[in-house]
Order: structure tokens, then sequence, then C-alpha cells
């Protein structure tokens, strides 16, 4: 069931519950007053009439074979005046059935014939004055009271329950603006809800909203450049070995000797690719990492620089000290590799690569400098300025495992411009104990 | 057919080298962006291949650039970026066409061929000029219906008259298309293949513009010929 719905039905049955038991209150007390004015006009009537006789004595002389007073008299108040000893001596016709027994003064009802009554009788000097309402005039004029009533109470209540539609409808409105921008939102759409003004209690809804769907959108397009750069990384030896392969067909003796060598060697990246891959799954499925969770940063530069491609261009300096790293030494290795890797890849092939290790107090940190492609940092900036980025970029797999390194094992990685053009590499691990 | 490779993997680049001149290209190859601009303010190639991935700079912003600048060589991107959207901003940015790695060498190939044909202003491989046949693809050349014999470096130098429609080229222009741009040849090989060509097809089909170059002459018949 919708929020609306629910409001309404929960509100409108309270309403209702209100409004119906305000009118009964009202018309129980209502009810009891025009009883106690019909009551009070009757008694009144009655002192009327002894106040008459008081002043009028003969008229109580009439005969007593004709004591009618009014002739004809079909509604209203009746009247039958009584000696003391049960003579009528005056009456209204209509009241000629009102002859009681009872000589007690005061309220009564009592059905008389097929007539229920009202009766009030007043003792005045020996004298006994009845006056007496029919019933059925007392319930029509309550009917036509309840009427009168219920009419405006009834206007009320259809109004009240409008205004609260409509209050509950204008009030939601924020709401159902915001269900039918993501009811309507396909799926792969990120960009934040704008739902015009919303009020206090939605706004903070929407935000975290909105700061998910920013968060989402990060993510995804880092999957995207993931995704993107090990497409890249896997196409490139790929391409080589089948460029290299159909060349192999086509020519004969030395050439295909080459092109067969060429395209082994591009083998040889795809599976250091593969094997890169494997590695980032492994990190990525958070198990124990199999041997020793400590390193030395000899081993550490040893491991990284085996085999190293231009390895001519590496300048390393290790430091003094050879401190022990709370990290696996193949780890280390492989993520010093890496940046010196991609430092080698994306500067001057005729510049040098620097390493330096050295400690801190609670760090080891490396820094990987490259020397960049230009000769002047000012041709670097026009090169940034022509690719309209200056942002970092195509670094690849190695990058992802040298990020998920450094986050698995507490350790820091950080870029920054060198004065030679090129970049700073800060690679850190913590210090074991 | 000249060609500049702007490729920044070696062994990559290497194949493709290899694989092009294979099939008769002159590809001159160049690893970064630095070495790209320097190359296009020596001379234009017939058709570039980019990577957009260069380790200095990004591809498609320099290609964006040339084409400010008024290239209008063809341009084939070769890349590993296979997200749709890249493809359509490499097509944006003033490329030609777009191929992705790993590719078959003989379909980038043809597509280099056609898209010079194009540029060239051409919709089929062959080209006429009058009594002369030409289909570069097949390395075939007839003159009156005969076939002639080229070498590939002939057919190259022909190939090149032919698409310059007239245009004078200057003797650095014909050897660069013949030898790329870092070779050096003797001094008279350009004129060797000259003579041999006009010994061939006819001694009108070269014109020597004097103290500038040569261009191809206008297209002529039997009777012209046998008039001459």
């Amino acid at each position: 069931m919708s929020l609306q719905r629910r409001l309404l039905l929960l509100l409108g049955s309270s309403f209702v519950l209100l409004w119906l038991s305000a009118a009964g209150l009202l018309y129980v007390d209502l009810d009891r007053q025009v009883s106690e004015t019909l009551d009070h006009r009757l008694a009144a009537s009655a002192t009327m009439v002894a106040g008459l006789i008081a002043r009028q004595p003969e008229l109580l002389t009439a005969p007593a074979d004709n004591p009618l007073l009014v002739e004809p008299e079909s509604e209203g108040v009746a009247c039958q005046i009584r000696s003391a000893g049960g003579q009528v001596l005056l009456q209204t016709s209509g009241a000629k059935n009102l002859l009681t027994n009872k000589a007690s003064t005061g309220f009564d009802t009592r059905t008389i014939g097929e007539t229920q009554w009202r009766l009030f009788t007043l003792n005045h000097e020996g004298v006994l004055i009845t006056t007496a309402d029919r019933m059925t005039e007392r319930s029509s004029l309550q009917n036509g009271i309840i009427i009168v009533m219920v009419v405006p109470f009834a206007l009320a209540f259809v109004g009240s329950l409008l205004a609260l539609w409509l209050g509950v409808r204008q009030g939601l409105s924020p709401l159902k603006r915001l269900f039918r921008a993501l009811d309507s939102r396909k799926p792969a759409n990120l960009e934040p809800v704008n739902i015009g003004d919303a009020p206090a209690e939605l706004k903070p809804v929407v935000e975290t909203l909105n700061n998910l769907f920013v968060r989402v959108d990060r993510a995804v397009r880092r999957e995207q450049r993931f995704a993107s750069n090990a497409a890249h990384e896997f196409r490139t030896p790929l391409t080589a070995i089948k460029t290299h392969l159909q060349v192999a067909q086509k020519v004969q003796g030395e050439p295909q000797q080459q092109a067969l060598i060429n395209a082994e060697c591009g083998v040889g990246r795809l599976q250091r690719v593969t094997e890169q891959l494997l590695m980032l799954a492994r990190l990525e499925q958070g198990s124990e990492w199999p041997g020793a969770a400590e390193s030395r940063v000899d081993q550490v530069i040893a491991e990284a620089t085996t085999d190293l491609p231009q390895a001519t261009r590496l300048k390393v300096e290790p430091g003094t000290e050879n401190p022990v790293m709370a990290v696996p030494q193949v780890l280390a290795g492989v993520a010093v590799r890496n940046l010196i890797e991609n430092a080698l890849k994306y500067s001057a092939s005729d510049r040098p690569v620097e390493l330096r290790a050295f400690r801190g107090s609670e760090h080891v940190t490396f820094v990987i400098r490259d020397h960049g492609h230009n000769d002047q940092a000012s041709e670097r900036a026009q090169i940034n300025d022509v690719t309209g980025s200056s942002e970092i970029r195509g670094h690849g797999l190695g990058l992802t495992i040298v990020e998920t390194i450094v986050s698995r094992f507490s350790g820091s990685l950080d870029v920054q411009p060198n004065a030679a053009g090129g970049q700073d590499w800060i690679l850190e691990f913590p210090v074991e104990g | 057919m000249q060609l500049l490779l702007i490729e920044d993997d070696e062994l990559v680049a290497s194949g493709l080298v290899a694989g092009l001149e294979l099939d008769g290209f002159v590809v001159d190859h160049v690893s970064n962006g630095r070495q790209a601009s320097h190359a296009m303010s020596l001379f234009t190639p017939d058709a570039l291949i980019l990577d957009l991935g260069l380790p200095d700079a990004d591809g498609m912003a320099m290609l964006r650039q040339w084409r400010s600048e008024g290239l209008n060589a063809p341009v084939l991107i070769l890349t590993a970026r296979d997200a749709l959207n890249d493809r359509v901003a490499g097509l944006e940015a003033g490329g030609d066409d777009y191929v992705l790695k790993p590719f078959e060498l003989d379909e980038l190939v043809a597509r280099l061929r056609a898209l010079v044909r194009r540029a060239a202003g051409r919709s089929v491989s062959e080209i006429v000029h009058g009594d002369l046949i030409v289909r570069p693809s097949e390395g075939e050349v007839r003159l009156c219906d005969q076939p002639v014999r080229l070498s590939r470096r002939e057919l190259t130098l022909l190939e090149k008259f032919l698409n310059a429609r007239g245009t004078v080229l200057t003797e650095d222009q014909l050897k660069d298309s013949l030898y790329g741009m870092t070779t050096n040849v003797e001094s008279n090989a350009l004129n060797v293949h000259i003579y041999h060509l006009r010994k061939k097809l006819g001694r009108e089909l070269i014109e020597t513009v004097r103290g500038v170059g040569y261009r191809l002459g206008p297209p002529l018949s039997v009777s012209d010929q046998a008039a001459s």
C-alpha cells in the first residue's frame, strides 16, 4: 500500500471517529437541553395560568359541564385546571384526556390513550394546574434540530476529508517527485537526482543518495579504467605475437627466424601479464599470503631489479641501513619492480631512473624517480596542455597491483612531479616490529 | 606509399614495419609524441598509423591538433581501447579508420590502401591514366592492355605520382616516399627509378619541372604516343 493511501486511511478514519464522537456528544447534550427547555416552557405556562387565575378568579366559575378554555386545540401546550377535589374547572380541548387521579405535582411522562404526554402539574392555592406537551411534537422538534445540526457537520466533515486529501497529496509531492525521478532512471544513469526544492526531512535522503551515486560512479569508472588497462596489457603482447607470426608466414630464412623470436618475446610478455593478473586476483581474495610476512630492503631491491629490461638506465642507492619490513618479500619486490618498469617505460630512453631506499621512524621509503621526456619542465607542461590532461596515465595493471599490495600491508603510495620534469613515486612499507 | 607509424611498443612496431614493408609500404616509425611531432614537421606521409596510448602524450589530442593545423593525410587509429566511446572519440578527433589490436595484417593493409585511395579522390582501387592502368593492391600495371613489369620501388614511385594527380613533387618528397625518413640514399637513385619508369611507360608519363622536381604528365592514348 502506498504511503499516501496509508496516511489517508489512517488520518481519514481518525477524522471520522473524532467527528462522529463529537457529533454524538453534541446530539446528546442538545437533546437534553431541548428537553429541559421544553420542560421549562411547560412550567412557565403553568405559572402563567396560575398568575391569570390569581388576577381573574372568575375564570374558574365557568359552567362545569363546559370547561373548554380553547376550542379547538390540536397542538402546542395543553392545559387543564382542576379543583382539589378533582373536578376539571378549565381545560383545553386537547387536554380532555389528561384527567389524572394523581395529585402529585412536578414533571411526569405518561401515555394517555395512544399518545405519550409530558406533564407538569402546579398546585396553586389548592387548584391543580397541569400543562402538557405531546411527545410526538417534542420528537419532531428534536428531529428538526438534528437536521439543522447534521448538515453543517456533514459539510465540515466532507470538507475536512477533502482538505486532508489535498494536504497529504501536497505534503507528499516531493516524495512523489523523488519516486518518479528514481523510477524513470535507467540503471546505468549515475547522474545526481534533482527533485527541485526538497523539504528538510527529504534533503538528507537526496544528499545521501547523490553521494552514493557519485561513489558508485567513481567505482564504475575505476573498474572501467582497470578493465581498459587490463585489455591494453593483454592486447599489446597478443598483437605483437599475431603480427610477427603473420610476418613469419610470409617470409623465409633469417627474417622468418627473427619474426618467430619476436613472437616468442611477445609470449613471454603475455605470460607476465597473466601472472600479474593472477597475483592481483589472489591479493584481492584477501587470503593469507604464503611464506614469511617480512622482508629485508636489500633482498627486495635484488628481487625487483633482477633481469630488468633496460637495467643500465637504473641507478640504485640502497641506503646505509637494511631494515626489515612487514611485507612479504615477493610482494614488496613486485611493487618496487612495477614502479621501476613504469618509470623506465614512461620516460625518455636516454635518461636514467633512480631508485633510493631509506628508513624513517616507522616506515621504509622507496623513491623511484624518472626524468621525464623533455629537456625542460615547460615543455612537459606544453605536452600536458596538448593532451588536455595532467593526470598520471597509462600505468595499467602494474600500478593497480602496487596499490593493492600497499593497501593490504598498511603501506602508502604517492606521486609527485620533480624538478627534472619527471615524477617521483614514493612507496612506503611499515618497519617490522 | 609512405606511412608514419606512431607506436610506443617496440615489439608491435617491429612486426608492423616488417609486415607493411612486405606489402610495398615505406614505413617511418616513431615511438612517442615528441618524435611524432618532429616527424610531422619534416614531411607529410601518405597515411598515418596512430596508437592512442603514447608514453608522453595523448594520441587523440595530438591528432586533433594536427587536424586543426590542416593535416589532410588519412589517419588510421590502431589501439587496444575497444570501448564504444573511445572509438567514437577517435573518429571525431579526426581519425579516418579505427582498428583494434590485435588485427589481421592483410585487413590492415587493405584498409590503409582504401584510406589513401579515398584521400586521392578515387573510389576504386584501380588507377586509370590514359592507356595506363595500375592496380596497386595486386602490384599489376598494364599499358595499352599489355602487362608491364615494375620493381617494388618503381611501383611505389608510380603510385606516388598517380595519387599526386599532377602536383609537383620535390626530389626529397619522392625519396622519402621510396626510402622513408631514416634511410640515406645515393643522390642518383631516384633518377635511376624515374629513368626506368619513363623507359617502360613512356617519356611523357613523368615531366621534369626544372629546379623544383617532377610531376605526372597528362594522360596519353596510343595515338598520342605514336604521334610523339
